[in-house]
């Protein structure tokens, strides 16, 4: 009988799940259609889109299994430069490589965009496996130091002049096929984010979860801790792949400063203002910190009310109130927006019941 | 040959320059309940890490049915059929109970990423979900089951902890201190309980405990260490009247 | 105005022949960027001994530091300006500890680390705001520019004094660790942090003292540093702060002179990798010598337990 109960309020909310997939698909139609009018929000969604797949998946890493890895940059540059290198038209490929010519096996290779990108996540995940052998043994603060380094390594293995012929070394690469329309970003993101999701909730990412609670009581039930260790992070950094392949689609031109340090710190904002270790948080947090970004654009340009201009108002300062929103929430919300819970028509139910109801009812 | 499960043989361990067990004989035969027992610091849940495969011991042997286990990590000496307890309980905290078990089952299904994700395995999930309950209820903890570990009480905490080893199907069960903070009342429950979970579940059992009316009560063998030394080993009666038990206890006269 | 840096990139890119006169400039070069890193790493040493903490936001006080410097300079004679730029950073060392750190001295290590990077963000972010992304030019302490000359080698004055300022000041430091109560403190609250404050020891003066030694230590790294490379921007902080913490675990974490070890080390491979025409691998390197060192030897050189640990 509570299994019923239960079965029902899941599909209550994979029915609204379905329900806001449906509907945003349906407002991005329409802003496909109106194309030149709603360019602007157009772009908004789109970045919004692929960093919500790029936090989520750092979340996989650092929330659900509790590595604190920094090297999402670097991995994001791997799947970029790979769907880059695998989608530029053939007949674009001269002009790009104009400086130093491409490298003969490399002129025709173009691929569809799907196989372009899962290929990125793959080439991503590859370098997790060689990478992880050796750092995941490392303390949690290492490990971020050594991610950080990794990444720090493939940048500059990408912009070196050896590279020339097949990163295009330092003038990086353009001309890359961007999305069709917003919705073929929402079909992507939105792929990648469902089977993140799914792999969070299965019996692989209840043992994540159990080694970031503690590591010697997860080998007490019989999980091999490094193993564990290694999937996260090669599942991590193949969707960061992924998502390096989506913003590369996004942006359409990139190289290798795109993928600095800040690029990681930028996703780090996102995931610890949403929550770490929440898929909602991770998503909503995307969009609330590239949106808002965006919004707060006026922010930076100076302001005059009445003819006199308010002092605050300069290039930096949005960034500045992002900085001191992240210290505010590291500080006071250590859990983050979401508080390490997920949204859910559920939870909200249960927010708004009595507290002890809820712990001794269970039967809703 | 004896029915052994587990014989540890002259096992030594060093940290630097301390000894922390010097050549620890003992041997657990099928069924039984052994109780190790000592002063604080003598070794004994040191002798569990090494038995659990966190340390490795610096010489000797530890057979488990009869197969050395030596060089084992502890998720393979888990997936043999030792599971344990902690001193300080540890439990998935920020999980919920019944995740807490279900986790402890999944070493018994083959699942790996590919088929967990895309739910081809939903047949064995459901399997898994099926007996995490029934284990729960056995041990009248389905009514926490949404519960959040770190929430419960103390007891139920214990409790939860146990059964999460029984999760594992042990045959070999190390219980590091189960009466810790317990008042006589739940001791003696608790008494009761392991000896019911022992019949049950076909267990072997071996307990580290202070609470002496409960190692008495309910070990067939009793096992006595002092820094790091055997010192002792018999039944309750013999180990209660052996001096050097009592010297360990309560210390020499002259020192006294 | 002559330029050692200049001669040196030319050198680089030339890839001309390496006489002795080139090797020892570039020798000069590497032993004075190394003695930077190392007043630098001191700072993450002592903390991270400390607080078991990888104070992302080090780097970005030595950025400010420069900054500090730069807006006193002009506004009063110059060893002033020093005094000044030495007190602000200090000061800025213990705020940023009291407000950021201290709030978590019992959270999970993963949140203090965030927190250190948010400082470090909000830092590089306040400093674009406040100063523009461009860079700023550093002032001209009188005499420090000042070229030397010995045979075919010529090398400026900062060049020379910055390993002479860093080895009396490490010298300085270990008097103070080893000899003097707070010292004493130090190390004692680094050996074991509960054990320390049960026996009496105030912790977060302790601590608050060993932020300050960090942060004075990077401002006069600061400001032998940024003589050398004439500019300040927000984000000239980040990658050498990050390359000083590879250099104090190169030379094991709360050891100091490990971390004078590291520093020099570091920055004598980087200049001799910028010799060699490898600019693009300088920084690689250095976290490649941080894998290589973490996998052989996590505890680094001089991390042994029975070495002076702060």
């Amino acid at each position: 009988m509570k299994n019923i109960n239960f079965k029902s309020r899941m599909n209550i909310d994979l029915l609204i799940y379905l329900a806001i997939i449906v509907v945003s698909a349906v407002i991005l139609v329409f802003l496909d259609m109106n194309k030149f009018e709603y360019n602007y929000s157009i772009s908004i969604i789109e970045k919004s889109l692929v960093y919500a797949v790029v936090a989520l998946s750092m979340n996989i890493v650092t929330g659900f299994t509790g590595l604190f890895s920094l090297g999402q940059a670097g991995f994001m540059a791997l799947g970029a430069y790979t769907t880059a290198i695998l989608t530029i038209p053939a007949a674009a490929r001269p002009n790009v490589y104009y400086m130093n010519g491409i490298l003969p096996a490399l002129e025709n290779a173009v691929v569809p965009i799907p196989i372009a990108l899962i290929l990125g996540g793959v080439v991503a995940a590859a370098f997790a496996l060689i990478i992880g052998i050796p750092v995941l043994k490392l303390k949690s603060d290492y490990l971020a130091i050594a991610t950080l380094g990794f990444s720090e390594i493939i940048r500059a293995v990408i912009a070196s002049p050896m590279m020339d012929k097949i990163t295009n070394g330092s003038y990086g690469l353009k001309s890359i096929p961007g999305f069709k329309s917003s919705l073929e970003c929402f079909a992507f993101s939105l792929v990648c984010i469902i089977l993140m999701i799914l792999i969070i909730n299965s019996s692989t990412g209840r043992d994540f979860k159990a080694v970031r609670e503690d590591e010697i009581a997860a080998r007490s039930v019989g999980i091999n801790i490094f193993k564990t260790k290694q999937l996260s992070f090669i599942v991590s950094s193949f969707f960061t792949g992924v998502g390096g392949g989506l913003l590369a689609m996004f942006m359409r031109s990139i190289d290798s400063k795109t993928f600095q340090i800040t690029l990681t710190y930028d996703i780090l904002l996102i995931v610890v203002l949403g929550g770490i270790g929440s898929i909602t948080g991770s998503i909503v947090g995307a969009f609330f910190v590239t949106a808002g970004k965006e919004i707060l654009r006026f922010f930076d340009e100076p302001l005059v009310v009445a003819g006199v201009e308010i002092p605050l108002f300069k290039p930096g300062f949005r960034m500045v109130i992002f900085s001191i929103l992240l210290m505010v929430v590291v500080l006071f919300f250590r859990k983050g927006l979401l508080g390490g819970k997920e949204l859910s028509i559920n939870g909200l139910k249960k927010f708004s019941r009595k507290k002890d109801e809820v712990s001794v009812g269970g039967v809703a | 040959m004896t029915s052994n499960v587990l014989k540890l043989t002259d096992m030594s361990i060093q940290f630097g320059g301390l000894k922390a067990i010097d050549s620890l004989g003992l041997e657990v035969n099928k069924g039984e309940i052994v109780a190790i027992i000592g002063p604080n610091g003598a070794g004994k849940t040191t002798a569990f890490n090494c038995i659990t495969g966190i340390y490795r011991p610096t010489s000797g042997n530890i057979e488990y049915m009869g197969k050395s286990i030596i060089k084992n990590d502890p998720e393979e000496i888990t997936k043999s059929g030792i599971a344990r307890t902690f001193q300080n309980i540890r439990l998935f905290k920020n999980l919920s109970v019944f995740e807490n078990v279900l986790i402890a089952v999944h070493l018994r299904y083959n699942d790996n990423i590919f088929t967990s994700a895309l739910r081809l395995n939903h047949r064995q999930e459901k399997d898994m979900r099926e007996e995490v309950k029934r284990l729960l209820e056995s041990q009248d903890l389905y009514k926490y089951r949404n519960d959040i570990a770190s929430s419960l009480p103390y007891g139920i905490q214990r409790r939860l902890e146990i059964a999460r080893a029984l999760a594992t199907k042990p045959t070999l069960l190390l219980l590091d201190e189960p009466a810790a903070g317990m008042n006589p009342q739940e001791t003696q429950e608790l008494t009761s309980y392991i000896k019911k979970i022992r019949d049950e579940f076909g267990l072997t059992i071996l307990l580290i405990e202070h609470h002496m009316d409960l190692v008495m009560d309910i070990s067939e063998r009793i096992y006595v260490i002092d820094f790091g030394k055997l010192i002792a080993n018999g039944n309750p009666s013999e180990i209660q009247n052996n001096p050097k038990v009592i010297e360990a206890y309560l210390g020499v006269e002259e020192n006294a | 105005m002559f330029n050692v840096i200049a001669t040196i990139s030319e050198v680089a890119s030339t890839k001309a022949t390496f006489g002795f006169s080139v090797i020892v400039q570039h020798a000069l070069t590497g032993i004075s960027v190394g003695g930077c890193y190392a007043l630098i790493a001191i700072g993450y040493t002592l903390v991270y001994g400390i607080l078991r903490l990888i104070n992302f936001a080090h780097g970005d006080i030595f950025m400010v530091a420069g900054y500090f410097m730069i807006f006193s300079f002009a506004v009063m004679p110059f060893p002033l300006a020093i005094i000044v730029t030495l007190v602000a950073t200090t000061v800025l060392g213990i705020l940023i500890e009291k407000f950021a750190y201290s709030p978590l001295r019992n959270a999970p290590r993963m949140s203090v680390m965030i927190s250190a990077i948010g400082v470090s963000y909000l830092l590089q972010n306040l400093a674009t705001y406040l100063f523009t992304a461009l860079p700023k030019a550093y002032p001209a302490i009188p005499g420090l520019k000042q070229v030397i000359k010995i045979g075919n080698i010529s090398t400026s004055l900062v060049t020379i004094l910055t390993p002479i300022i860093t080895i009396l000041l490490v010298m300085l430091l270990l008097w103070l660790v080893n000899k003097t109560k707070i010292g004493m403190a130090m190390r004692a609250v680094s050996r074991d942090y509960e054990a320390a404050s049960l026996m009496g020891i105030k912790l977060n003066k302790t601590i608050s003292f060993t932020f300050a030694i960090g942060s004075v230590l990077a401002a006069v790294g600061s400001i032998l540093y940024f003589t050398d490379r004439m500019t300040v921007f927000p984000y000239s902080g980040s990658l050498p702060g990050l390359k000083c913490f590879v250099a104090a675990v190169f030379g094991g974490i709360g050891s100091i002179p490990g971390a004078l070890v590291g520093g020099f080390f570091i920055g004598i491979c980087e200049t001799i990798i910028k010799a060699a025409g490898l600019s693009t691998f300088s920084d690689a390197f250095t976290f490649i010598v941080l894998i290589v060192m973490l996998l052989i030897r996590p505890t680094g050189l001089f991390g042994e337990k029975n070495i002076d640990k702060v």
